[in-house]
């Protein structure tokens, strides 16, 4: 129960994060930071950032992703990032410049500069057992950024093939793969050059012929939509799908067909119609709750449902339970309700 | 026009009928949908600089405090700035922040579901008896529990008892520890919101235990906080610490008392009875109008009243940040006058006047005060 649970501060966190950060601004009580050391243009309009965090951040899976946030115009904005290298190494990402984010991280972000980041997460990392596996990778663009430090950990450590599928106009990390793949013969890998007018064009048959053994693979795909899309049905049909890990950044796509409901807001007072999740319904009735990543992950949109049952987007999970916090974002209304927002 | 079913007409506005009403709700919305549409860095600076003058003031006055030495200017100088510190911090920063007026900055230091104020009332209870009863059934008898903090008699709608004589010795002890009053208000130690007897024998049963934990850890924190933390810290100087802790809390005590009794209380705010059911949203947008007033003056006392001398902007829109009530303040008054609705304003000076008044005339039963004050308004 919240009542239960609240714990007032003593001391407030910010107060003594703005003391010691006038001494040093990489120095806070709790919350993980990183002051950007290098940014270095990579091909396909990537991005390298390297990063040194404070000793709050904890080490991180190769496979991972830490957020980034930023102040845009006053207003916070997330992101999640993979983590392009290996425990113990310096902290790097690799960004594309597509979204609001990372269009600041790579145009308008300097040297010197510190943000604050998130606790490395994610659940896309090597199995234990991944030694008596075949591996399968396939990404697109800068669905790369997590397949490096798997790759990087994976192949000194097994004699079981592994195959890397890897869609790109202007493949970044080249270099790396290929010394990657004259070093380790057991490491398969296929770069396909696609373009705009010839789109990565996955399919079940490119598959089956790049690796016929994809049946007995453990399975790793960071790619574009539509790439997720064609392996999550592919794999579902061939009855594979305890064999898949899927990583995506991109925000919950709404359900036209759900029924509208309406959702009122007791702190704002407001009364506004959902359908979807709530966080775009909210701001599309002029709210403007908070948010972060938009996927789920961050809880920055975390608000209390009062009463009234949601479906959580990503799982499918209804909840019916009072005084429930929910993330907007992933939170779909099956029935009127009561939230303090 | 049927007299009998409108409960606003013993006010000063104009009966307006139903087309008229949807006509004026849809006006308040578009003034309040100009303004959330153009937020962005010009507000997010706002908070982040008032929040900057919290610190500076607070950092101010806790060093002149534990360091101004034997001077009397100092202690005086220390208090004054922490004093300061506090008001803004419960004003202009806590209070709308909790609001979730910055909630869009995303900032989850200035978010409204998690942020704690420097006040003895937790803010989970605060939320509920602010955000929701006192804010949804704004100056409804036997909803809104802020009428007379169960403690004074502000309307003829409670029956007149006979310590309600002590109305107004009551209002000066509640002004002094006003944050207290807040902070057991939220207790719900009271049967019934507007009713007066409070019991601490209630505090035993499971449903008052659900708000007394939350308020004890506050309450508890606080308290470690201002009278043993800082004390402690300045060693031999723990006393003048002590006081001038003590001195800054009653500041800010007083200041929010007046702030506040002033936005509801004064004489022709309107308590209504609890007929609410079959509100519409322009039913409860004309509630807030009627049920607040303003507090004329400069930018600095709208700045340290925490822009509550707009009391009808923040109840029209409690969700928009409160650095943009000025600029409505004007487009909501002419929008009243222009459908007759009274739109209530005046100096602190003359509010405080009538609020004090207001509490005097209801101290004693209703036929003494018609015969005291020959225009004691009936309808209270």
């Amino acid at each position: 129960m919240v009542t239960t649970r609240y714990t007032p501060h003593l001391i407030r966190e910010d107060f003594v994060d703005f003391v010691l950060g006038k001494v040093n601004p990489l120095w806070r009580w709790k919350q993980a930071c990183a002051r950007i050391e290098q940014i270095k243009p990579l091909p396909d309009q990537m991005v390298g950032i390297t990063l040194r965090p404070n000793r709050h951040l904890t080490t991180w899976q190769p496979g991972q992703f830490v957020m980034l946030s930023v102040p845009i115009e006053g207003v916070r904005h997330q992101r999640a990032y993979s983590i392009v290298s290996l425990p113990g190494e310096p902290l790097q990402i690799a960004i594309k410049q597509q979204g609001k984010v990372s269009r600041f991280l790579a145009e308008q972000a300097k040297t010197g500069m510190v943000v604050d980041i998130s606790q490395p997460a994610g659940y896309f990392v090597l199995a234990p057992d991944f030694q008596q596996t075949p591996l399968l990778l396939i990404a697109t663009g800068s669905g790369i950024t997590p397949m490096l430090p798997l790759l990087r950990t994976a192949l000194p450590q097994t004699t079981q093939p592994v195959t890397l599928i890897y869609f790109s106009r202007d493949p970044a990390f080249r270099d790396e793969l290929n010394t990657l793949a004259q070093q380790y013969p057991h490491f398969d890998l296929r770069i396909i050059q696609d373009s705009a007018e010839q789109p990565a064009n996955f399919s079940g048959d490119l598959l089956d012929e790049l690796v016929p053994d994809a049946e007995n693979r453990l399975t790793y795909v960071c790619a574009a939509p539509v790439v997720m899309q064609l392996t999550r049905v592919l794999w579902h049909d061939r009855n594979w799908q305890g064999r898949l890990i899927q990583e995506s950044f991109l925000p919950v796509s709404v359900d036209l067909d759900a029924a509208e409901q309406s959702v009122n807001c007791r702190r704002a007072m407001r009364e506004f119609k959902a359908q979807g999740n709530l966080l775009a319904s909210a701001e599309a009735a002029g709210l403007k709750p908070a948010y972060g990543c938009r996927m789920g992950i961050c809880n920055t949109c975390v608000c209390q449902k009062v009463s009234g049952t949601t479906r959580n987007l990503l799982t499918g999970e209804l909840d019916d339970q009072p005084n429930r916090p929910i993330r907007l974002c992933i939170t779909e209304a099956v029935s009127p309700l009561d939230i303090d927002l | 026009m049927d007299l009998s079913q409108n409960v606003f007409m013993q006010g000063k506005s104009r009966y307006l009928t139903e087309a008229e009403k949807a006509a004026f709700a849809e006006r308040i919305e578009a003034i309040r949908d100009s303004v959330m549409q153009t937020l962005g860095e010009k507000d997010a600076r706002y908070v982040y600089r008032v929040r900057d003058l919290v610190r500076y003031t607070e950092i101010v006055g806790r060093s002149l405090l534990m360091f101004g030495g034997k001077s009397k200017l100092m202690w005086v100088m220390g208090t004054v700035s922490l004093g300061i510190s506090k008001i803004v911090e419960n004003m202009e920063l806590g209070h709308n922040v909790m609001h979730g007026q910055y909630d869009w900055l995303n900032d989850p230091t200035l978010h409204g579901s998690s942020y704690e104020w420097d006040n003895v009332c937790a803010g989970l209870d605060w939320k509920r008896t602010h955000n929701f009863e006192h804010h949804t059934y704004t100056n409804v008898m036997g909803r809104d529990r802020d009428i007379g903090y169960g403690l004074l008699r502000m309307t003829r709608e409670q029956p007149w008892q006979w310590h309600d004589v002590f109305n107004l010795p009551s209002a000066a002890f509640l002004a002094l520890f006003f944050e207290w009053g807040v902070g057991i208000h939220g207790l719900h130690l009271t049967e019934e919101a507007g009713t007066k007897s409070t019991s601490l024998k209630k505090l035993r049963s499971p449903e008052r235990k659900k708000h007394a934990i939350p308020f004890l850890k506050k309450m508890s924190r606080q308290l470690a906080k201002d009278f043993v933390l800082f004390p402690a810290l300045a060693g031999r100087r723990a006393l003048p610490v002590f006081a001038g802790n003590f001195a800054a809390n009653t500041m800010r005590n007083i200041w929010a008392f007046g702030v506040i009794f002033c936005g509801h209380f004064s004489e022709d705010v309107e308590i209504f009875p609890d007929n609410i059911e079959n509100e519409t949203r322009a039913d409860w947008y004309l509630r807030q109008i009627k049920g607040s007033c303003n507090i004329d003056g400069g930018k600095l006392m709208h700045f340290f009243t925490g822009n509550l001398s707009h009391q009808i902007e923040h109840h029209l829109f409690p969700d928009m940040p409160a650095n943009r009530y000025a600029e409505v303040a004007p487009k909501v008054q002419a929008l009243c006058a222009e459908y007759g609705q009274h739109y209530d304003t005046g100096t602190m000076r003359g509010q405080l006047k009538e609020v004090f008044k207001r509490i005097a005339q209801h101290s004693v039963p209703d036929e003494i005060a018609d015969r005291i004050w020959k225009n004691a308004s009936p309808q209270r």
